[in-house]
């Protein structure tokens, strides 16, 4: 074995086998594909002559590149612990400004309908001039895309006001479009239009049970700022109804009997609770149907009780069925309770 | 309790890891505290599932027990079942009042009404959905409850999740119910399937983060302090191009996480187009190709491709459409016309 | 055809150059030798082979290893290694180790000579190992199932052989199917008795190219699968996986417009047509092949894996 020892070490020499890659003849026959291309693998040490050369230019290389890493490096630093202390001062008065604008917004929201009034009007009496104005002479494509662009910058300050923020693109406007419900701010959607060549809705966050797809049809070609209203008025109506259906859950959990049953866009309730009459309980079912989708109070109220209730519950029955109508859900409920509280204290 | 339900029941219940058998079943509800206290959780599982069926036969469970065990089960583990996307229409656009009970009852009698052999099964969840699970029979056969189909629908939308049955037949029969049920008129399938339920719906549901240029975009530091490739070469070398690339990436991919998805395929059937030098093939058919991409959570690593310098940034809109277009089977055909870069899928 | 060109084409990549070289061989004779450049036409013996006694490779996967030169190995002395060996793998299995099978299972080793494969006069002739189990009750009848099968072989190992001090014989490559408990004995026999060394062998991408290129040239009569290539997405978050596959004709027609050169494959016709079809991929997907890993090929002919297993479909 001591000639053996020479050759056959422990691993180091990995690479045994024909060193016969470069030419190869096309083959016709199967296995020899297979043992020439398997016996040619290990060794591929081909023109060892380049080697120095390749070996040089990779040092000088990396040498190079170290050197000016570490350059880079130092630079870089610099600059980002430059750019966090902007970017802080940034993001703090931005904050602040937000919750300025936030405020104003809330107070300007109960003169929205006002508003919107008034802008409705000036476009008509607009539209009425233009249709004169423009009879003559047919506009250029370039005038009326800036006519766009003007209206659509002007309208994104009117709508700034309601609740709807935008900002230009490169392609068109996008918007997003805040809800709230009695002074909480609930979710924001966004709608990205593109203005050119007509105006289209390119991408959106708005749940798909939203009848975008109905309104826009009725408005986006015609009138941008009605569609938006519009929108604004499905999506604040349905974050309106959740949050009222929420907080039923939430804070009347005890005086509903079995679960709440809403659907997606929480037109339609279907709860049963509570009702203490003579030192007795009694079950209501309640159908809260919410027939206007831009309203965030029911159309329909149906409530049933069980045939052995005495008489005297209808009445409450119908004391309550007037309230559903004109009161949020949480805000109805609350009022039974204290009610109920007043009626045990009396004798 | 027969046999082959106590069987079902055992076989659920060794589906579970063992550390969560318990709270499984408390979410059934179905057996009491004072049985589950009755129960030692930390012996080996086949116990464990004995023990919990001999609980059952005490209640005397039924198949409507143990369907709502499986579906408690595949609602915690919806990950285990690949999830496909289908899409229903209708010609009429008015808004419903999605009643729930009106909506069982039709599912119910219309797939009663075409095979009278099957277990359905409903539960409704917090987040507004209804799960249907369907057993399938024959008109001779008793339903199979180990191949059931699991739907998962949320009320006045268009999108049904399907987990079918491995009984192939039966996908129609489901169809139709759904369609009936929900008052639409066709459904197809969307060609977006995915392990994830969530991110699908995620993609559907327009929730995924899709980056909208609005006034108050997040500040751009806190974002993405990841370490910095430690060699430092890149660094110089490519500081310019790599500000680009993250721009151009955040722009396509958004600040968020990417919904999960673990596939895409494409069937190209395009031009094959090289150096005219080269001089090699010229051919006027479509060059027939299929490429799949596969990774366990796919867009977040086609997202990191261009910062790896994998791929040039933008990436391609085939890959980049996925959320948008929300679907991840595609069929490639070149476009005919002016732009013959681009390229359309049907 | 035997192109000083050819040569020059074959350049490695950088990380070749590292590695060692087989007997400490200067570097300048290897590179130079023209011998190194040309592969042996055929098998030598293809014409008057029998392909019965070798169809038993096709249809399997096999595990690539490659061995250094075997001290003192004899072709005449077969039977008696197979005797030693079946006492080996008995010991072993004494000692409880690796194997799990039951104990009133024997089994039976043989160890055979397969002329037909071999590239030249001067190649050794493949060696065969196989691994069958009998069971005692049936111990007279044929009843034997084959559990493993290895062998060894050198292909055109010209070099090699020549250089190949006496006593030494050159088998530098062995193909393993069957459970792996059973490779790593008999690779330990032979480590052992033969003073030899086993490796798992990788494929290189660059080599998988290869035999994507020259498999899909294979005319292949069956309705043939399409020409797979698997590509992996090293250093992502999260790992990333592309199968690219070319349906067989269209993969054929553009490597028959690739490969000009004839009666020869070279390294540069391989190149063109990998970047051609990676170049038709970042058309579509802007994504580059090139920097990625080809891991594994397969084609109607043969499927190969980076790790070194192959499995022959033809």
């Amino acid at each position: 074995m001591e000639e053996g020892k020479a050759y056959s070490p422990c691993g180091e020499l990995s690479v045994w086998g024909a060193g016969c890659l470069p030419v190869l003849r096309p083959f016709e026959k199967l296995s020899q594909v297979v043992s020439l291309r398997i016996c040619a693998e290990p060794p591929l040490f081909w023109v060892p002559q380049r080697r120095p050369l390749i070996i040089t230019a990779w040092v000088f290389e990396r040498v190079v590149l170290f050197l000016a890493g570490v350059f880079a490096h130092l630079e870089m630093l610099e600059a980002r612990a430059c750019e966090a202390a902007t970017k802080k001062e940034e993001t703090e008065r931005q904050e602040e400004k937000l919750a300025r604008l936030k405020a104003r917004v809330e107070e300007l929201r109960l003169q929205r309908d006002e508003l919107q009034a008034k802008v409705d009007l000036q476009q008509k009496r607009q539209l009425g001039k233009e249709g004169v104005a423009s009879a003559p002479a047919q506009p250029s494509a370039q005038a009326v895309l800036e006519w766009k662009i003007r209206s659509v910058e002007a309208m994104l300050q009117v709508f700034y006001l309601t609740g709807i923020s935008g900002k230009l693109t490169k392609l068109g406007v996008c918007f997003c479009i805040s809800t709230a419900y009695e002074g909480t701010y609930l979710d924001s959607y966004y709608l990205d239009l593109l203005t050119k060549p007509e105006v289209q809705i390119h991408r959106h966050s708005v749940p798909v049970f939203i009848p975008l797809g109905q309104i826009a049809k009725k408005y986006l070609q015609t009138d941008i700022r009605r569609f938006l209203s519009v929108l604004s008025d499905h999506l604040n109506a349905y974050a309106g109804r959740r949050y009222q259906a929420d907080q039923l859950q939430e804070h009347f959990s005890d005086q509903i009997e079995g679960t709440l049953q809403r659907n997606s866009l929480c037109n339609l309730l279907v709860f049963n609770y509570n009702v203490l009459s003579k030192r007795k309980t009694f079950l209501f079912n309640v159908r809260l149907l919410y027939g206007d989708l831009c309203c965030s109070l029911p159309t329909e109220v149906v409530i049933s009780c069980t045939p052995d209730a005495p008489a005297s519950l209808a009445e409450t029955a119908a004391a309550h069925s007037d309230l559903f109508r004109r009161v949020a859900l949480h805000k109805a409920f609350r009022s039974f309770s204290s009610a109920e509280e007043n009626m045990d204290g009396a004798p | 309790m027969d046999e082959i339900l106590a069987e079902y029941i055992r076989r659920t219940v060794l589906k579970i890891p063992r550390d969560e058998i318990k709270t499984v079943l408390q979410t059934w509800g179905f057996l009491s505290e004072a049985q589950l206290q009755t129960v030692n959780f930390h012996q080996i599982k086949e116990n464990i599932s004995q023990d919990v069926v001999r609980l059952c036969e005490e209640n005397s469970a039924d198949i409507k027990q143990a369907a709502v065990l499986d579906i408690i089960y595949n609602h915690i583990y919806s990950d285990k079942r690949v999830w496909s996307v289908y899409q229903m229409s209708k010609t009429g656009e008015e808004t419903e009042f999605f009643d729930l009970t009106d909506f069982k009852k039709k599912f119910k009698r219309r797939l009663r009404s075409a095979l009278k052999n099957v277990t359905i099964n409903f539960r409704e969840y917090e987040d507004n959905s209804i799960w249907i699970r369907i057993a399938w029979g024959t008109p001779y056969k008793k339903p199979n409850q180990y191949k059931s189909s699991y739907v998962v629908y949320h009320s006045q939308t268009p999108y049904v999740f399907i987990s079918a049955s491995v009984l192939k037949s039966t996908l129609p029969l489901l169809c139709q119910a759904l369609v009936v049920a929900s008052n639409y008129r066709d459904i197809r399938e969307m060609e977006l399937r995915s392990h994830s339920l969530n991110s699908l719906k995620d993609i559907v549901f327009k929730r995924y983060s899709q980056n909208f240029q609005t006034y108050y975009p997040r500040p751009l530091q806190e974002r993405n302090v990841a370490p910095e490739s430690a060699d430092l070469r890149i660094v110089q070398e490519n500081r310019h191009e790599k500000e680009r690339i993250e721009r151009v990436n955040r722009k396509v991919f958004g600040d968020g996480p990417q919904p999960k998805l673990e596939f895409a395929q494409y069937k190209l059937e395009t031009m094959f187009k090289s150096d005219p030098k080269m001089g090699v093939l010229d051919k006027k058919e479509p060059f027939r190709c299929l490429v799949k991409f596969s990774s366990p959570h796919l867009l977040e690593s086609l997202k990191s491709l261009a910062p790896a310098g994998m791929a040039d940034a933008p990436l391609s809109p085939l890959l980049t459409c996925i959320p948008q277009k929300a679907r991840n089977y595609f069929k490639i055909r070149e476009k005919k016309g002016i732009f013959p870069g681009s390229f359309v899928s049907p | 055809m035997e192109s000083v060109d050819g040569a020059v084409r074959t350049l490695p990549s950088i990380g070749r150059l590292s590695r060692g070289l087989p007997f400490g061989r200067p570097h300048g004779q290897f590179g130079l030798s023209p011998s190194g450049r040309l592969l042996p036409p055929a098998l030598r013996s293809q014409e008057n082979a029998d392909p019965r006694r070798t169809a038993f490779l096709l249809h399997k996967q096999w595990t690539l290893y490659s061995v250094t030169p075997l001290y003192r190995f004899s072709n005449t002395r077969l039977r008696d290694y197979a005797r030693l060996l079946s006492a080996f793998i008995a010991a072993e299995k004494q000692k409880g180790l690796a194997v799990e099978i039951g104990v009133e299972l024997d089994i039976k080793v043989a160890v055979s000579s397969i002329p037909d494969l071999k590239g030249s006069d001067q190649d050794q002739a493949a060696i065969l190992v196989q691994l069958s189990l009998r069971s005692p009750a049936s111990s007279k009848n044929s009843e034997e199932k084959l559990i493993w099968l290895g062998w060894f072989c050198c292909v055109s190992g010209d070099d090699l052989s020549e250089n190949v001090p006496e006593d030494f014989t050159c088998l530098p490559l062995f193909l393993a199917n069957g459970a792996e408990s059973y490779t790593s004995i008999v690779g330990s026999w032979f480590q052992k008795t033969f003073d030899c060394c086993f490796r798992r062998l990788a494929i290189s991408p660059l080599n998988l190219s290869w035999m994507a290129a020259m498999w899909t040239g294979c005319k292949v009569d069956k309705t043939a699968s399409a020409m797979e290539l698997v590509f992996s997405v090293p250093h992502l978050p999260q790992p990333l996986d592309i199968s690219y596959a070319i349906h067989p004709e269209d993969a054929k027609a553009l490597w028959d417009t690739v490969q000009k050169t004839p009666g020869e494959i070279t390294q540069e016709e391989v190149d063109v047509f990998m970047d051609c079809l990676y170049s038709h991929f970042h058309r579509h997907f802007k994504i580059h092949l090139s920097a990625t890993k080809l891991v594994k090929v397969s084609t109607a002919v043969a499927s190969a894996h980076c790790d070194g297993i192959i499995k022959v479909r033809f």
